[in-house]
């Protein structure tokens, strides 16, 4: 059956159960109706409709149209409703602070179920994310009907589906790139592989860069006595820091791409993740070399294999992908409704353009190539499971955050309001939860306090200029600081796995934080506050 | 086999060690002192180092000495004590010792290296409450970002007591292994006159 059979076989348990739950959820939706609900909602039934479009603000902030609306269609989504329609219901101001409780719940539960219940946790957590959507899910329609169907139908249009499609897109290419060969495990080699894989994660995305570099890492370091160091500043630099440049680095920035946030925007954070980059290499360095000289003359004569490159072409598809998300930047060819969501023609484009990126790269990649890099569907699955749960259960903390005063997170905007004090509370949640989610909740609280009843282009577009540097704050806290434990970021866990199973004894938890990123990041990041947030 | 005694100076490690290893060439020795700070050997409290670095308490060096070269040990210091300094302030015979060691591995080619070592355990030492495990979970196969988990852990644990010789050179075996986490060795509470 080889890898994709094997895969199959092994989530079908749990899978099966899960999309179970996702399925029934969809068909409840689609049995509802969402034209129906809408109308309802919006005050004015069948006469709405006929009328013209009242859009109706989503959640985040997006001026769309409800189905029918034609010439709210063939606009931008923000730009075409400068003016909230008579149907414009502001759920963020109506929700009450609780219903965050699911959002709060599901993040707790990736966290801590990797760390107290590891077995079960693999087994089961396609459930949870299944039970604590459908934990908010369900009484949210109950009580606000067709806004509500609008909001999950909206958020999982516009961001959930074209998140999962660049992770499968850029997982699958960068999984067919494999890299053979033994390359010496001497200080200098150990810098330069981290360098690559530095600069090459904000074009490859994080996950990419660290599975096509650590195995050559360990491979290289087989002989060395020491080796954990070398494993945690690769988690440090090539799987968090090295993906601040671009979307496509890591997903938290691609989240804010998708909410308009241009392309190389992202490059204003260049002297924040310098700063960080030399200072991380300069240590790792010094310490490999201590290390090194120690241990010189006990090293046995490791035979040193020339690195060749395998399914090279790949590059060309991952060059395709970072193609299509510029093209969604940049071409505005208008948009369509889809089940009452108004979604731009450029990013279906997208969209289309990844996933032949990713079916190519299936396509061309030899099998054994890829049965070599120990590829698997299995962390992609992990995404579209958890993330479904995530995208559902953070509407309301979005809402919320996006109504400003009128919201009942108020509170948290009035005691966040420095730079350093974005950049340190989404950094410290990124540390613990998801950064991607923490980015987005952190996004919309500047929105929701600087830019107040504005239409989201026209609000991120004055965030991304007026309010940079509060900007900056939120994607580099989220960005830099999920390197602070195993959990706050994806990669973190792959990276920490392979190494294990490569026979390298990884610090626990907390061993990881009291070791290493507490004395060596944790003085940076006050570092960069004090350059760059103060 | 060789045998050592303890022997516990007033004094720091680098004066105790300049003394010792001017002596030991002074009478060609060869046969190796063991400076307990070195090579993992536990000889004092964690109180006790406490109270040295507070100055409330005289610096001690443990120093493992060939059994036949104590004697003459005993007489330099006896003969340079009023120039050095150091002073000896107990001499203790070795019976037996002993550390615990553990590990955890989810690597296939290091838990046969792990079985190979601890078959390499020489005759004289024991080891005892000794565990181990193994377990196999072929459906966690792969790298997971969220929910990991290995499909082979080896796991195990001992405690190791014999005679000190046999033990240190085990002791140092296992010890080169950074999968292998092995305690300090500690002296057998009986053994010591």
């Amino acid at each position: 059956m080889g890898w994709l059979g094997r895969r199959g076989r092994r989530g079908r348990g749990c899978g099966r159960i899960g999309w179970g739950c996702w399925l029934l959820l969809l068909l409840g939706l689609l049995a509802w109706g969402p034209g129906e609900a809408l109308a309802d909602e919006t005050g004015g039934g069948a006469d709405a409709h006929e009328g013209g479009a009242s859009p109706v603000q989503s959640a985040s902030g997006e001026l769309v149209s409800p189905p029918g609306a034609e010439a709210h269609a063939a606009g931008e989504p923000g730009a075409a409703g400068e003016s909230h329609g008579g149907g414009h219901r502001d759920l963020g101001a109506e929700l009450p602070l609780w219903t965050v409780i699911p959002f709060v719940g599901i993040l707790l539960s990736i966290a801590l179920g990797p760390l107290l219940a590891p077995r079960w946790w693999h087994h089961q957590f396609p459930k949870v994310s299944a039970f604590w959507a459908l934990l908010f899910a369900i009484p949210f329609l109950i009580a606000f009907r067709g806004a509500a169907l609008h909001e999950i139908l909206h958020i999982y249009l516009v961001d959930y589906i074209p998140f999962i499609i660049l992770l499968l897109a850029l997982f699958t290419a960068s999984g067919g790139i494999l890299l053979r060969g033994t390359p010496a495990g001497t200080p200098r080699v150990n810098l330069l592989i981290l360098l690559i894989g530095t600069l090459m994660a904000s074009w490859i995305g994080t996950t990419g860069a660290a599975m096509l570099l650590i195995r050559p890492l360990l491979r290289a370091n087989a002989k060395r006595r020491s080796r954990v160091h070398i494993v945690v500043f690769f988690i440090f630099l090539v799987a968090n820091i090295g993906g601040s440049l671009t979307p496509l680095g890591d997903p938290p920035l691609f989240l804010g791409f998708l909410h308009h946030v241009p392309f190389f925007w992202t490059f204003n954070l260049f002297p924040h993740m310098a700063v960080m980059v030399v200072c991380l290499l300069a240590i790792f360095f010094v310490w490999d070399t201590l290390l090194y000289n120690r241990e010189k003359r006990d090293l046995p004569e490791t035979p040193y294999e020339p690195l060749s490159l395998e399914g090279g072409h790949n590059f060309l598809f991952l060059a395709g992908v970072l193609g299509g998300v510029l093209l969604s930047g940049t071409w505005r060819p208008g948009g369509v409704n889809v089940l009452g969501v108004h979604m731009g023609l450029q990013n279906i484009a997208r969209d289309l353009i990844l996933l032949s990126m990713a079916g190519l790269s299936l396509l061309t990649t030899r099998r054994q190539t890829r049965i070599d890099n120990e590829f698997t569907w299995f962390p992609i699955k992990e995404v579209a499971y958890l993330f479904a749960g995530i995208f559902m259960t953070i509407i309301p903390a979005l809402a919320i955050l996006r109504a400003g005063e009128q919201g009942e997170l108020a509170w948290l905007l009035e005691s966040v309001r420095t730079p350093a004090h974005y950049f340190w509370v989404t950094g410290g949640l990124s540390s613990f939860l998801d950064n991607a989610p923490t980015y987005l909740t952190f996004f919309n609280s500047e929105l929701g306090r600087f830019c107040p009843g504005m239409s989201e282009v026209e609000a991120v577009a004055r965030l991304c200029t007026e309010y940079a540097v509060y900007l900056k704050a939120v994607a580099a806290g989220a960005v830099f600081m999920g390197a602070n434990t195993y959990i706050g970021n994806a990669p973190n866990f792959m990276v920490r796995s392979i190494a294990e199973e490569g026979g390298v004894p990884m610090p626990s938890f907390f061993g990881y934080m009291i070791r290493f990123s507490l004395p060596v990041l944790v003085p940076l990041f006050v570092l960069v506050t004090w350059v760059f947030f103060r | 086999m060789q045998s050592y005694r303890e022997l516990v100076f007033e004094g720091s490690l680098p004066v105790v060690r300049a003394f010792l290893v001017g002596l030991a060439i002074g009478r060609n020795w060869s046969a190796e002192m063991l400076f307990c700070d070195e090579v993992g050997i536990a000889a004092e409290s964690r109180g006790h180092r406490l109270l040295e670095k507070l100055h409330l308490e005289k610096d001690l060096t443990h120093v493992l000495v060939p059994e036949r070269q104590v004697e003459a040990v005993h007489e330099a210091i006896r003969a340079a004590r009023g120039r050095t300094g150091l002073r000896l302030r107990a001499d203790r015979g070795l019976r037996g010792a002993g550390f615990h060691y553990e590990f955890e591995t989810f690597s296939r080619p290091v838990a046969a290296r792990i079985r190979r070592l601890l078959a390499q355990r020489p005759e004289s030492v024991t080891v005892e409450d000794c565990e181990q495990r193994e377990e196999e979970h072929p459906e966690a196969r792969g790298a997971e970002g969220y929910a990991p988990a290995h499909d082979y852990v080896f796991a195990g644990c001992g405690n190791a007591w014999g005679p000190f010789t046999d033990l240190l050179t085990w002791h140092r075996l296992l010890a080169k292994h950074e999968w292998m986490q092995v305690s300090k060795i500690r002296f057998a509470g009986s053994g010591r006159g």
